[in-house]
């Protein structure tokens, strides 16, 4: 994966600029659309909840459905007002009273006013969460196949890549040392199984463990 | 309770060898920013297949008190808490140190913690008997009761809004029931997965909130940790020492906080920060002279220190005696008793008293051993703040997919680990409070198992939650902790409004 440098190419920054103009206009709703999106999904928890509770009902007092049908329907309803509430925060922040002096009681988004808040991640790093992110979703997909040892080589290499580190010493010194003290530790002195993967990977890991 | 078997059993070469690791372990999770004390006992859960019960305890209980104790280090130096409860010592940890007593403030930290510890450890041994006389009449309504007083105060006692830590706590009861259902085998919420029929393991799902989701966090937004050079820590003498001079200004504080702290433990979902905040509030408010808080007074730095470590203690009532935990902490050391055979609850006084002297004598024993461990590794702890984000983040994902796989080797944890780092940082993100996840999802099955069982026993009566008197009054201060902080806000705008009418009429 390509990493981007430490203090993010011209390219990306500029690309950045355009993103954070481009993404501006939604960012004062963010907490609407969130609290949208958590009513849909506790709201068709509720509404079907049938779908996801298989088994027999009315063998007991209490049906298995019961515990959690009682909850997805309160979260629907906090939901609700979760979303009731940040819409009255947009509304507020539109009429442009600041919020220092409305009230200082119940609202969904106390940093909406809040200038630490407003101080957004460039987009470099949101890129990079979003590859860290990919790249820890890749190692827990490889590691039942390929065994602990390569893929964790290739994870930690390629996370110390994505978070910057470029000299190649220590691309090779941590990921090695890593591994190593892993191996000894949980398999050594713990006696703990680490995944061995299929095939080849399992052959090559009888040699280390 | 035989507390001088404990002590023996603690002081035992081996144990005390372990303990030391883990008070050692503790101090450097605890300083470093974005990992914390639940990371690290974490992250030791597979150690127990090898260690077995006790050792296993006696090692997480000195990663837990150390742990406690270390948020405040780079709170006090840098005013950059190395976990949340770090951020109320800050307010008169910083100004200390920005006076160029920086030595003062975190040896009366160090110092502080360890007399929490030791106060908290005593009331510990005096209020568990009590405790258990009570949970032997326990019944499944007391247990339901106990949970719901639980989430109350997780949601209530938080800092922000009130309707996300409830959502956050509803979600974490909902994550609970996933798998199948025990009582009636029904399957629930498994989207036909069948991995996911064994449910979601709570140590799994609590690597991935506090590990991943922080250290995700920290790229996302950057972070401290690193950017301090060798000539910031200088400013701590190699070997701080407590003055006794300080110790008699805030002998009052200590005790007053210890005591405070323990109870604040004791109940299920308050926990150790809330009792730092506790703490500080508590010493303001009840001091003659108020003009130097925030500028750099001792007690201001007693008050918290002691209060944090003294409700770990506290903590260890309602795990043990009821088989109840409080925090995410404690519910991994539930996990850890479980994993070894044993359940918590008033039985394990009878069937496994070794483990319950040995937590009891573990708490002193580990108090006194980060006052003289941290005092002599100060700077070196504080040289943690040094090594760069990318070195420990990378090894920390290491450890936290190993030691997930480690504990049952199913790889369905890893994902439920990633899914929860996921909803972690997106809970972070948006300011909703994963203590609130965690303690739902700890005390979902306790809380449901005690409805079902309830209902079954009184034959479908819901009279039965409302009858009993523990029940009724734990559900009634359930209820005080969720309205009173709307209360408070109302009545605090009726007096704004008024005082504005006054300002106006004049």
């Amino acid at each position: 994966m390509e990493a981007p440098d430490e203090a993010g190419s011209a390219r990306t920054a500029t690309a950045g600029r355009r993103w954070e103009q481009a993404s501006s206009w939604i960012r004062p709703y963010r907490e609407v659309v969130l609290a949208a999106i958590l009513v849909l999904v506790f709201g068709n928890f509720w509404l079907r909840l049938d779908t996801f509770v298989s088994g027999r009902r009315g063998q007991a007092l209490l049906d298995p459905d019961f515990w959690p049908g009682l909850l997805v329907a309160i979260a629907t309803v906090l939901s609700l007002m979760y979303l009731l509430l940040a819409i009255a925060d947009v509304v507020r922040v539109r009429r442009g009273a600041s919020a220092d002096e409305t009230d200082d009681g119940e609202r969904a988004s106390p940093s909406l006013s809040d200038p630490a808040a407003r101080d957004v991640p460039t987009l470099d790093r949101r890129l990079r969460t979003l590859a860290a992110f990919a790249l820890l979703g890749l190692y827990v997909y490889l590691m039942p196949t390929t065994g602990f040892v390569p893929v964790t080589l290739l994870f930690t290499v390629a996370f110390l890549l994505l978070l910057g580190e470029r000299r190649w010493w220590f691309l090779i010194v941590l990921p090695l040392g890593v591994v190593a003290t892993v191996i000894l530790v949980f398999t050594r002195l713990l006696v703990v199984p680490l995944p061995r993967g299929v095939d080849f990977f399992l052959e090559f890991s009888t040699y280390l463990y | 309770m035989d507390i001088v078997g404990g002590f023996l059993s603690v002081l035992q070469p081996g144990h005390l060898l372990l303990m030391i690791t883990g008070v050692f372990i503790g101090l450097v999770f605890g300083t470093i920013p974005g990992l914390s004390g639940v990371t690290a006992v974490a992250l030791l859960v597979p150690f127990s297949y090898a260690l077995g019960a006790e050792a296993s305890i006696i090692m997480m209980i000195g990663v837990y008190v150390a742990a406690t104790c270390a948020g405040s280090l780079a709170a006090v130096l840098f005013n950059m808490p190395g976990d949340v409860m770090g951020a109320a010592t800050a307010r008169d940890g910083y100004p200390l140190t920005q006076l160029g007593q920086a030595d003062r403030a975190i040896a009366l930290a160090i110092m502080s913690s360890a007399i929490g510890g030791i106060i908290g450890a005593a009331l510990l041994v005096g209020v568990a008997p009590q405790f258990l006389r009570i949970a032997l009449q326990f019944g499944p309504p007391e247990y339901f009761a106990m949970a719901m007083l639980g989430m109350a105060c997780v949601a209530s006692l938080g800092t922000g809004s009130l309707v996300k830590a409830l959502i956050a706590a509803v979600f974490g009861l909902m994550l609970a029931t996933v798998g199948l259902d025990p009582v009636s085998g029904a399957l629930r919420f498994t989207f036909d997965i069948q991995q996911l029929q064994g449910g979601i393991d709570f140590i799994p799902a609590i690597i991935g909130f506090f590990a991943v989701s922080e250290i995700l966090m920290g790229i996302y937004k950057g972070t401290a940790a690193g950017t301090y050079t060798k000539e910031d820590i200088r400013k701590v003498r190699r070997f701080p020492m407590p003055s006794l001079a300080d110790l008699k200004a805030t002998r009052l504080t200590l005790f007053r906080s210890s005591i405070i702290g323990n109870f604040v433990g004791m109940l299920p979902g308050a926990g150790a920060t809330i009792a730092a905040f506790l703490g500080y509030g508590t010493t303001r408010q009840l001091s003659r002279d108020t003009s130097k808080f925030g500028h750099g007074d001792v007690r201001g730095v007693a008050g918290p220190e002691s209060a944090n470590n003294s409700a770990a203690a506290g903590s260890m009532v309602p795990l043990l005696t009821l088989g109840i935990p409080g925090g995410a902490t404690t519910a991994i050391l539930l996990g850890v008793l479980i994993l070894n055979g044993l359940r918590p609850g008033p039985l394990l006084f009878r069937d496994s008293p070794e483990v319950t002297s040995s937590v009891f004598a573990s708490m002193p024993v580990a108090s006194l051993l980060v006052f003289v461990i941290g005092l002599l590794t100060v700077r070196m702890l504080l040289r943690l703040l040094t090594i760069p984000f990318k070195v420990f983040s990378t090894v920390i994902l290491v450890f936290a997919v190993v030691g997930t796989f480690a504990i049952y080797n199913r790889p369905v944890d890893l994902w439920i680990m990633l899914f929860c780092g996921v909803i972690g940082f997106f809970a972070k993100r948006f300011d909703f409070p994963i203590a609130a996840i965690v303690l739902g999802l700890v005390l979902g099955s306790i809380a449901e198992t005690g409805l079902v069982n309830g209902i079954g026993v009184s034959r479908g009566d819901w009279g039965v939650f409302f009858s009993r008197p523990f029940t009724l009054g734990t559900f009634a201060a359930a209820a005080v902790l969720l309205l009173a902080p709307l209360i408070w806000s109302a009545v605090g705008r009726l007096r704004g409004g008024e005082t504005e009418k006054t300002r106006t009429s004049a």
